[in-house]
């Protein structure tokens, strides 16, 4: 296995992720707190959060442990004069808006709306 | 016949090896089958008290209790936490039933954040677990019948008379060898 820093692994861990919900390997699930959508394996899960809640910067990437704990996150970072400025900020953000996506079935209400809609 | 009296010598104590070695496995296989089980009736015990405590769940949540809403949260954490852990014992078998467990104790622990700050009520802090605590009951049922519906397994113990016959072959094979 390749060495990272602890950042980098997180990061190196939001590309894989995004990678696979876009592909629909995998689906998310969303959580009973607001703008929180999550993602479990067998043994331990991810989520990942708008953190105030306003479709905007800050996004947060969450590591549990088997136990439900939050044990490591990546929040995207952002200057005081609104220049991105973490690497990872895209990658997040993307992921958060194809998990919600992904958790809500946007698509499959949306096919089906089509598909019941009148002709024109 | 000095030959003949060593070679057996030489068997006698092989087979002596052989035999407390067979007994060591056979005591190590026994402590195996005794400790799945174990974890089997563990299961089969556990599964009710899942399902109680999610019943429980919901009836607390609707009502609005905020108290017993957090202590049965707990309660699901540790439960599924224990269940978690004997399904690990079943491999890729119950992976399913696993993930749902390990997203339902996520979605607990964020659950209880919610209902710390207070600022909503457990009907709706608890809606996505609750949905999620459904489903691990079902297919926890399911893979609970199906254990039970198992045929244990059959074992083969060899009998002092295997371990003649085998004697016998060797034996027979040590003078052919000599010849």
């Amino acid at each position: 296995m390749a060495e990272y820093s602890r950042p980098d692994r997180l990061a190196a861990l939001a590309e894989r992720l995004l990678a696979l919900t876009k592909a629909g390997t995998i689906t998310w699930s969303e959580a009973d707190t607001e703008d929180t959508y999550v993602y479990a394996t067998e043994s331990s899960a991810v989520g990942v959060r708008n953190r105030d809640g306003d479709d905007r910067h800050p996004y947060l990437l969450l590591v549990f442990d088997g136990d439900g704990r939050i044990v490591d996150s990546l929040l995207t970072r952002w200057s005081d004069s609104g220049v991105e400025v973490g690497d990872s900020n895209e990658t997040i953000r993307q992921l958060y808006e194809l998990a919600r996506k992904s958790a809500s079935s946007i698509d499959a209400v949306l096919d089906v709306l089509f598909d019941e809609l009148p002709p024109l | 016949m000095e030959l003949l009296l060593g070679g057996l010598g030489l068997l006698l104590a092989l087979y002596q090896i052989r035999r407390a070695e067979k007994a060591a496995i056979a005591a190590k296989e026994a402590v195996e089958r005794t400790m799945a089980q174990t974890n089997v009736y563990t299961l089969l015990l556990l599964i009710p008290e899942v399902v109680l405590v999610e019943r429980e769940m919901s009836r607390m949540a609707s009502a609005d209790d905020l108290d017993a809403t957090q202590s049965l949260i707990r309660d699901w954490q540790s439960r599924a936490s224990e269940l978690k852990g004997l399904l690990k014992e079943y491999g890729d078998e119950m992976n399913e039933l696993e993930t749902k467990v390990q997203e339902s104790l996520v979605l607990a622990g964020l659950a209880q954040g919610t209902l710390n700050k207070k600022s909503s009520k457990p009907s709706s802090a608890t809606r996505v677990l609750r949905a999620c605590t459904s489903e691990v009951v079902v297919l926890a049922r399911t893979e609970g019948a199906r254990v039970r519906a198992r045929k244990p397994e059959s074992v083969s113990i060899p009998t002092l008379g295997d371990d003649l016959v085998s004697l016998g072959r060797r034996i027979r094979d040590f003078f052919k060898r000599g010849k």
